[in-house]
C-alpha cells in the first residue's frame, strides 16, 4: 500500500507533501501498524463525512491518498483542532518515527 | 503552524511552532503577530457582514475577497495608529511604494518559511491572469489594487508644505477603509467578485462627492489588475454612468482552492485580453509621467 500525506491551506495558503511511503518497503511489523492506522483514519473520515463540516477560514486540510490492489482513494480532513484530527495525528506521529 | 477563524466554534485560534529560520532555533507564536490577529479578526468581521461568502460553493474570487479583507484589516489597523503612520512616513519618505513594514504582512511567519518579505506583500503587481484559484494567491490581486489606490489618493491629497504627511495619510487610510467596507457590504450576498466590489467603490466615491481623481485611481488600478475593463482610455476621467465589466472572471463552475500553494500561478482559463491591457498600461504610464512632470514644474 502506498500512502501519500499532504498538508495544505491554512493562514499561509501553502501546500506540502509530508510523507510518501510504500508499506512494501517496511518491515512486516511497521507495515501492519501503518495499515492499521490508515484503516482507522479511513473509518474516521467516513464518519466525519456524515457530519457537518466546520465553517471558517484558514483551516489546514490534510489529504491522505491510499493506493493498493483495490485502487486509489483520497481521504480529506479539515483541521479545526478538534478530536476528529486524532487519527491523522496518530498516523503522522507514527510515520515520523519511521523516518528516524 | 497556523491560525484560523472558526464560525462553528465562534473562535479565533492561534497556534505556535518551532523553527530554525532565521537562526537560532526559536518558537513563533502566531498570537503575537498583530498582522495575523488582525487577519483572522477580519475574517470574523466580514463573515458577520457577508455570511454567504464563506461557503465553498462560492467562486475563487469570493474566497479571495475574504482573504484580502483579512490582510487589509492588518494594513488599516496599522494606519489607524498615528505613531505607526508616522513611522511609515519616516521609513518611506512619504512614498508608499518604498519598502515598508506597512505592506509586508506577517513578517515573522514569512521569515520562518524562508521568505524575505513577510508571508505576503500588499505592494505587489500581480494581475488576475497570473494567479490561480487558491484563495490566498488570488487575494493578493485585490489587496495590491487597494494598496495602490491608497498610495495614489495619499499622493493626491498630500500637501507637505501645509499639513503633516502623517495626518494626511491617517485621513486617507480612514476614508479608504470606510470605502472598502461599504463596497464589500454593498456587493452581492453570494458569489461576489472583485469587479462587483470595484464598481461599488466607484459608486460610493461618487456619492461621497470625492474628486473625480479618486474614481480614476480606483478604475485605473483595477483595470491594470485585470479586474475590470475600461471602455475608455485610462487617461480620461471616470464616467459616472458606466458600470464596468469584469476583465477576467472565474472559469464557469470554478471552485475555490483553499489547498494549494500560495504564489503566482498561470492558469490557461484566466487568459484575458492582454494586448488591450498592455495598451492601457502604456497609456497610464504616459499619463503618470506627464503628471509627475507637471508636479515637478
Amino acid at each position: 500500500m502506498r500512502i501519500i500525506v499532504r498538508r495544505s491551506g491554512g493562514f499561509a495558503g501553502t501546500a506540502e507533501t509530508l510523507h510518501d511511503i510504500d508499506t512494501d518497503n517496511l518491515d512486516a511489523e511497521s507495515a501492519a501498524e501503518v495499515e492499521n492506522l490508515v484503516r482507522a483514519l479511513d473509518a474516521a473520515a467516513q464518519d466525519d463525512g456524515a457530519q457537518a463540516q466546520p465553517v471558517g477560514a484558514d483551516f489546514i486540510n490534510y489529504e491522505v491518498t491510499l493506493s493498493d490492489g483495490q485502487g486509489q482513494r483520497t481521504v480529506s480532513i479539515v483541521d479545526d483542532n478538534s478530536p476528529r484530527l486524532d487519527p491523522v495525528h496518530r498516523l503522522l506521529n507514527y510515520l515520523s518515527t519511521l523516518r528516524r | 503552524m497556523n491560525a484560523f477563524y472558526s464560525r462553528s466554534e465562534k473562535a479565533l485560534k492561534f497556534f505556535f511552532f518551532d523553527t530554525a529560520l532565521p537562526p537560532p532555533s526559536h518558537t513563533v507564536f502566531t498570537c503575537r503577530s498583530l498582522d495575523i490577529v488582525a487577519h483572522e479578526t477580519g475574517h470574523a468581521v466580514l463573515d458577520a457582514l457577508q455570511p454567504g461568502w464563506l461557503g465553498l460553493a462560492n467562486p475563487p474570487q469570493t474566497g479571495g475577497l475574504h482573504e484580502s479583507f483579512g490582510d487589509l484589516t492588518a494594513i488599516f489597523l496599522a494606519l489607524s495608529q498615528l505613531d505607526q503612520v508616522e513611522a511609515v512616513i519616516a521609513q518611506t519618505k512619504a512614498n508608499l511604494h518604498d519598502k515598508t513594514f506597512l505592506s509586508d504582512l506577517a513578517e515573522e511567519f514569512g521569515l520562518a518559511l524562508g521568505r524575505p518579505n513577510g508571508l505576503r506583500n500588499a505592494d505587489n503587481d500581480l494581475t488576475l491572469s497570473q494567479v490561480g484559484t487558491e484563495v490566498h494567491a488570488i487575494s493578493q490581486v485585490f489587496t495590491g489594487a487597494i494598496y495602490d489606490i491608497l498610495a495614489d489618493i495619499f499622493a493626491f491629497e498630500r500637501q507637505a508644505a501645509k499639513r503633516d504627511d502623517a495626518a494626511s495619510l491617517y485621513d486617507v487610510g480612514q476614508y479608504l477603509l470606510s470605502l472598502v467596507l461599504r463596497a464589500l457590504i454593498a456587493a452581492p450576498p453570494v458569489g461576489a467578485t472583485f469587479a462587483h466590489v470595484a464598481n461599488q467603490m466607484l459608486n460610493i466615491a461618487l456619492a461621497d462627492g470625492k474628486p473625480v481623481q479618486y474614481r480614476n485611481f480606483i478604475r485605473n488600478r483595477f483595470s491594470l489588475r485585470e479586474v475590470i475593463v475600461s471602455p475608455v482610455p485610462l487617461a480620461e476621467d471616470h464616467d459616472a454612468k458606466h458600470e464596468y465589466a469584469a476583465a477576467v472572471t472565474d472559469a464557469k463552475g470554478a471552485t475555490q482552492d483553499r489547498r494549494t500553494c500560495c504564489g503566482t500561478m498561470n492558469q490557461p482559463e484566466y487568459h484575458g485580453d492582454a494586448e488591450a491591457l498592455d495598451s492601457e498600461y502604456r497609456e497610464l504610464k504616459k499619463t503618470a509621467g506627464t503628471r509627475r512632470e507637471r508636479h515637478a514644474a
